[in-house]
């Protein structure tokens, strides 16, 4: 199985597809024929991702360091058991409304109901 | 005597006549004390014959509303759960109360039985539940409107949307909002914004806290603490948690939240790091151990290096990713300093990389890092084991620039003998002259030998290269040792020092001579440097409070014909951020007048909005000849947006992007814009003292008084950064930990490693 670390190098040579050895004219072209068959104005989504790869691949060691120094590990985290969920989220509104339905005065809800 | 037993006799009538159900005394205990009057009212309804009697009903009715305010729900509860067929005021109020105290099951059940009840507690139940909320029926009255717009609010305002939770609040009618706690839940709007700036944290929760309902809710106190923790984690520990007045429990929840939202490893990834290095890969079933290994490992690899080596064995024994293993190995023998054992496992590291398809570039740096550290370590064998490694991949894969190779020839000269580290570096600079890394190697290298003349001469010569703003400001510090002047010469002077000159000139007298050799050296200059220079004198201008001389400047500058659209347009932004309204506001009218659609028009009202409502609402009356109604209301829009959205002062800065640029290194335009700090003179003053703040906070801290003189240049640069951090550092753990990284910097390998006492 091929190191976590090289993973987005692959990916980006999938993008443009072009093999490992690929040299910087060997990347050029391939990124010229993706952009032909994928132009900004028909999907720029796919254009961004070619055009990322690209730049990844043209220059790759600026983000082969920020890669090697990551102060994580580049891969995804594992599920977490039920006893470390911390599910447990902050909604000062909904504890707002219950400390405002326990203050509101039953008699003046019920007197405006009655008024005709 | 005679008085207690008078007492007890009375206390013993009473009992009895609450025993049977009398209701002349019981009238009068509820009278006298609403919460008395409930306990006897149970009692005796315990043992009525008919406990739906009017006259039960009636008294149960006077003493609900005053529990309920006393927060007393339970005691609500337990009194309507006497009486078999409860009025609807009675199941109101108990639905009210369970709601109070979480029992929805209670307040759904009131509110299937009986329709009036249905109508107020139905909006609050699905408001709390997530679910919709109910149409309001044709002529409701205001209570039951105002129940359903609160209602919608919160619903809103849970699905984070606040644009319909303010509109819905606006639905509240006048009369209820106090009750229904409209403003406090505007506030808690305020505090989930997500662009809420930390200033203003303090003051909204101290607002919140100022509220009766907040201040004796303590759910609501958990829930504030709660949302802050993981987004402002210090100033809530630092500065509100002991306002917020939590139990014991909730404080520690609170507490371990908020490290958990660590500032420096802000990420979901991050979290669930620290999640697992608590609980350790144990936690986790045989199939996730080898990651979650690697993740304890990577979140404990600065503060415990030891514990997280063994993370990464284990994760390795387990059999995970070698090359995330190895590389937090890596990391973790950086952290301890243990450079010899670094470089052996980051060239294990390389050479693994080395064979992976994809795995060059990485290997190459990999190589050099293992280079490096044993260059540190002072293992000339391994680094040169290392480089040769680096240097082949490098060949191979077109990675060998020139650049690279003189950080290689850096590093061989770094584990070399002094008397050969020179060649090497003469070799590097051949290659690339303008490298950083090369010039400070040189420095260093002079400093090394003994001979300060030299290493001050290569910072000068560093410093007229103007290739890092380090080496400019210590050529500054050289030269102002040396009593050497700066002298601007036509042509050749650049914006930026002819900017840090005028600083020093007009700082007393605001007028300059129309024939100074400045201004001269300004018409030599390129249109775009020109520009950049008179930003720069209506800065300093300002700066100084010469505002009749700053307003002068910027009239003559609007009116220059040369002046291109970016040029005007940034002009226009800049002052309208920075000037002062009177001499703006009539230039902004004047552009009005002539593209009423004017875009940056929108942008400058924005800008000014943030500094002074008031000046806009002046300019908006000034605008009104000539422009659409629809038009204002798009200003007005756009001043009441300038507090939430950026965008004008992005555009700001993307403006003046260019003319920043050409005033450094010598003149920061943003930092005298901000009153941040004075410009330094080209050549330096000949007291100034660059580094009289870091001597002082090493001194306080114990450091040995020879420490500064013997660090490098990088060293120093790095040091002076986190001291100006120190100065702003807004807590105590802040401060902690960037003197932590000070003394990192400033520990040197070769000298006083190990030696720095804090």
């Amino acid at each position: 199985m091929p190191l976590l670390i090289t993973e987005p190098f692959r990916r980006a040579r999938d993008v443009l597809q072009v093999a490992a050895d690929a040299d910087a004219k060997a990347i050029r072209r391939a990124y010229r024929k993706a952009v032909a068959s994928n132009p900004p104005d028909r999907d720029a989504d796919k254009f961004r991702e070619i055009r990322s790869a690209y730049e990844f691949l043209s220059d790759p060691m600026p983000r082969a360091e920020q890669l090697l120094m990551h102060l994580m590990p580049h891969a995804s985290p594992p599920p977490l058991p039920d006893s470390l969920q911390q599910s447990e989220d902050a909604h000062i509104e909904r504890e707002l409304l219950r400390a405002i339905v326990g203050k509101i005065s039953v008699r003046a809800l019920l007197e405006e109901l009655e008024t005709p | 005597m005679a008085k207690r037993k008078r007492k007890e006799r009375r206390q013993k009538q009473q009992a009895k006549a609450i025993q049977q159900g009398d209701l002349g005394a019981l009238r009068a205990i509820v009278e006298r004390n609403p919460e008395a009057g409930a306990s006897a009212l149970v009692t005796a309804l315990q043992s009525a014959a008919d406990p739906n009697e009017s006259s039960f009903l009636q008294l149960a009715e006077q003493v609900i509303d005053s529990l309920r305010d006393k927060g007393r729900h339970d005691q609500v509860l337990r009194l309507v759960a006497l009486f078999p067929s409860p009025s609807t005021p009675l199941r109101l109020a108990r639905a009210l109360s369970a709601l109070a105290i979480g029992d929805d099951a209670t307040a759904s059940a009131d509110a299937s039985a009986d329709a009036r009840v249905h109508a107020f507690v139905a909006p609050l139940l699905a408001a709390l539940h997530g679910t919709k909320i109910p149409r309001t029926p044709p002529k409701a009255p205001p209570s039951v409107r105002s129940i359903l717009a609160l209602s919608r609010a919160v619903a809103a305002t849970t699905t984070g949307s606040s644009t319909p939770a303010r509109t819905a609040l606006r639905a509240v009618d006048a009369k209820w909002a106090p009750r229904l706690g409209k403003r406090e839940l505007g506030l808690v709007l305020d505090l989930q914004a997500k662009r809420l700036p930390w200033y203003n944290v303090a003051p909204v929760v101290r607002t919140l806290l100022k509220s009766s309902l907040v201040r004796a809710h303590a759910p609501s106190r958990r829930a504030i603490a709660m949302e802050l923790a993981p987004r402002f984690p210090e100033l809530l520990l630092d500065m509100l948690l002991p306002e917020l007045n939590l139990s014991p429990e909730d404080r520690a929840a609170v507490s371990l939240r908020a490290s958990l939202a660590d500032t420096a490893l802000d990420s979901e990834q991050a979290r669930v790091s620290r999640l697992i290095a608590s609980a350790g890969a144990a936690a986790f079933p045989p199939e996730h151990r080898p990651v979650a290994h690697l993740f304890a490992g990577f979140a404990t690899v600065r503060a415990e290096p030891k514990q997280a080596k063994a993370c990464f064995d284990a994760a390795i024994a387990a059999g995970a990713d070698l090359g995330e293993a190895l590389r937090g190995r890596v990391l973790a023998d950086t952290v301890l300093q243990n450079d010899r054992e670094a470089a052996k496992t980051c060239l294990r590291l390389a050479k693994l990389l080395e064979r992976e398809p994809d795995g060059a570039p990485l290997a190459l740096l990999a190589a050099k890092t293992a280079a490096t550290a044993a260059a540190f370590a002072q293992d000339l064998h391994a680094a040169r084991e290392a480089l040769t490694l680096a240097r082949a991949i490098g060949e191979r894969t077109g990675l060998l620039d020139a650049k690279r190779q003189a950080e290689f020839l850096i590093i061989e000269s770094k584990g070399s003998h002094i008397n050969k580290a020179g060649a090497f570096l003469e070799q590097a600079m051949a290659l690339d002259p303008r490298n950083v890394e090369v010039w400070q190697a040189r420095v260093d290298l002079a400093r090394a030998r003994g001979r300060a003349k030299e290493a001050e001469d290569l910072i000068l010569q560093a410093g007229e290269l103007q290739i890092d703003e380090g080496f400019v400001a210590l050529a500054r510090q050289v030269r102002a040792k040396r009593g050497e002047r700066w002298e601007p010469e036509p042509g050749k002077a650049t914006a930026g020092e002819l900017a840090a000159e005028l600083y020093h000139r007009i700082e007393n007298n605001p007028d300059l001579d129309p024939n100074d050799d400045l201004l001269r050296c300004r018409a030599e200059l390129s249109p775009t440097a020109r520009v950049a220079f008179d930003m720069a004198y209506w800065a300093t201008l300002s700066s100084f409070d010469h505002d009749d001389a700053a307003e002068g400047l910027l009239r003559a500058a609007w009116a220059d014909p040369d002046l291109d659209d970016h040029a005007r347009n940034a002009w226009v932004l800049l002052a309208a951020d920075y000037g002062a309204p009177e001499s703006v506001i009539p230039l902004l009218v004047e552009r009005a007048t002539k593209d009423p659609n004017d875009r940056i028009l929108l942008l400058a009202c924005g800008l000014m909005g943030i500094q002074d409502k008031s000046q806009v609402n002046h300019l908006i009356a000034q605008l009104a000849p000539f422009l659409s109604r629809s038009r204002l209301n798009e200003i007005r829009g756009a001043v009441y947006r300038s507090l939430h959205d950026r965008s004008a002062e992005d555009t700001l800065l993307q403006l003046l992007k260019p003319f920043f640029s050409v005033l450094q290194p010598h003149y920061s335009l943003k930092a005298v814009l901000d009153g941040e700090v004075p410009v330094p003179r080209v050549y330096g003053d000949e007291d100034e003292d660059e580094d009289s703040l870091l001597r002082d906070v090493l001194g306080t801290l114990g450091a040995p008084s020879d420490l500064l003189e013997n660090a490098s240049l990088e060293q120093l640069v790095e040091a002076r950064k986190i001291v100006e951090a120190i100065a702003t550092a807004q807590s105590k753990n802040k401060v902690g930990r960037l003197v932590e990284r000070l003394r990192d910097v400033l520990e040197d390998p070769t000298n006083h490693r190990g030696s720095i006492p804090f």
